[in-house]
């Protein structure tokens, strides 16, 4: 839940949508995020969490902010 | 041709930095010309590769602009942030097109050749070699990239004193081209740049670019642009062909014995097979002005190509074993300077300090060998952050 939570966070902050619009289940291309913001994200999961090096297409496998936070914490 | 085949590029398979060329060659081999879902296109075999850096109607793209219409994004929530990426790289020349484009880069040639090269370079060689003398262990990388930065410190009279930070400063130059940098790095890259505003001091080479320039009305942004692109690509892309090519020999005695007896016709020979070898710049990138057709592939007009000149320099269509490197290989067409309009401007410099450094640097490393290495996750530009070696017992 606080992987969620951080995603969302993080998601709204990048996207500039409020974070009660988004749906967590609703693929992450669709907030629209560019290839260097969704790098930025990567960049922050690694730190935050403490994480190697992240492949940035986990964000096409793994496309969903529940399939993100299931898979973060799968990480950790 | 991409919806046939599995095989996509993908930079962080495994094992991607520490050998790049087994996954070059299974796309070079199975899906030559890739889509990607950015619409632009990865294209792996020499033929191509090498005609689109020859095709004169093809254009760069520009980095400048790129970062420009990033740096709302990058700077956001940023306090004090005062963007200075896209004014930085405005005149690099390798992503400048026409006019300026030649005025540019006439001019930072000619500086170039302002220089004493062969003195400074023996009196680089000469300092290196004294500074590792009796070390039984140290990184090759800097020991290649202190016989650069001494002699480019002093041609461009750069006033930054610890290597370490020159290092730091032409990494970061060297990453804002890179692909894949995350927000984080461009602030970290545009505050080392706003902080070293005023390393480039005095100098012949700075006289050379200001006369050369006269008509262009440079400001001192635009000066500070030309100073810092002669800089990083004159350190970088040595210090990594250099290391990597000294890595590669230190592991085959036979090949160390073959060089140091070797002569000047025959060095010049092997200096060319480091370089196709080590392709410090794996890839570059140019626009088409018109649609194309490679293969079977369509490429509408003004798609953004990346030409993987890595993957060329190993292509078996035109290389005999392509992944040996062999010291007195005959057709050795490589790509590691580019070609056509924008040929590396460095490439006779290049080839200069290969030639002066090569053997002693190899008489005095053959007593040590490679016990590790760790490799940068840089795409673009190949390198290893450390390749350790040790005094052979």
């Amino acid at each position: 839940m606080i992987i969620k939570n951080w995603l969302l966070d993080k998601i709204a902050e990048e996207s500039g949508l409020e974070k009660d619009t988004i749906n967590c289940d609703e693929p992450i291309e669709n907030f629209e995020l560019d290839s260097l913001s969704s790098i930025s994200i990567a960049f922050d999961i690694e730190k935050e969490f403490n994480l190697d090096e992240i492949n940035p297409t986990v964000f096409q496998e793994f496309n969903t902010i529940n399939k993100l936070a299931q898979w973060i914490q799968n990480q950790i | 041709m991409d919806s046939e085949s599995n095989i996509k590029w993908n930079p962080f398979s495994p094992n991607y930095s520490e050998d790049p060329y087994p996954h070059l060659k299974n796309c070079r081999d199975n899906n030559p010309v890739q889509r990607m879902s950015d619409d632009s296109y990865f294209i792996f075999d020499y033929k191509h590769v090498s005609k689109f850096l020859k095709e004169k109607k093809f254009k760069v793209h520009s980095l400048s602009e790129y970062l420009g219409e990033k740096e709302t994004y990058i700077f956001k929530n940023v306090e004090n942030g005062c963007p200075y990426l896209s004014k930085a790289t405005e005149l690099w020349p390798m992503f400048l097109n026409d006019d300026i484009h030649r005025k540019i880069r006439r001019a930072i040639t000619k500086a170039f050749y302002s220089l004493e090269l062969a003195d400074l370079l023996n009196e680089s060689l000469e300092t290196t070699l004294g500074t590792f003398e009796n070390k039984e262990t140290f990184n090759l990388v800097d020991f290649c990239g202190i016989y650069i930065n001494h002699f480019i410190k002093k041609a461009l009279n750069i006033d930054v004193e610890e290597y370490e930070q020159i290092k730091q400063y032409s990494n970061l130059l060297a990453k804002s081209q890179e692909l894949y940098i995350p927000k984080q790095v461009y602030q970290e890259i545009n505050a080392e740049i706003l902080s070293r505003k005023n390393v480039f001091k005095n100098s012949i080479f700075k006289d050379v670019i200001l006369e050369e320039t006269k008509g262009l009305n440079l400001d001192d942004d635009q000066l500070y642009s030309i100073m810092m692109i002669s800089f990083m690509a004159a350190f970088e892309t040595s210090k990594d062909n250099l290391s990597l090519g000294l890595y590669e020999i230190l592991k085959n005695p036979e090949l160390i014995e073959f060089i140091l007896k070797s002569d000047t016709k025959e060095l010049k020979t092997i200096i060319e097979e480091i370089f196709r070898f080590s392709t410090p710049l794996q890839y570059t990138i140019r626009i088409n002005p018109y649609s194309i057709n490679v293969g079977d592939c369509f490429i509408p007009e003004n798609s953004k190509l990346y030409l993987c000149i890595a993957s060329a320099n190993r292509d078996e269509k035109i290389f005999t074993q392509p992944d040996e490197l062999i010291p007195n290989r005959v057709v050795n067409p490589h790509l590691s300077f580019g070609a056509g309009a924008h040929q590396c401007i460095g490439a006779t410099i290049a080839r200069q300090e290969m030639e002066i450094s090569l053997v002693p640097m190899l008489r005095f490393l053959k007593n040590y060998s490679v016990t590790d290495v760790k490799w940068s996750k840089q795409i673009l530009m190949r390198t290893a952050n450390t390749i350790t070696v040790c005094k052979k017992s």
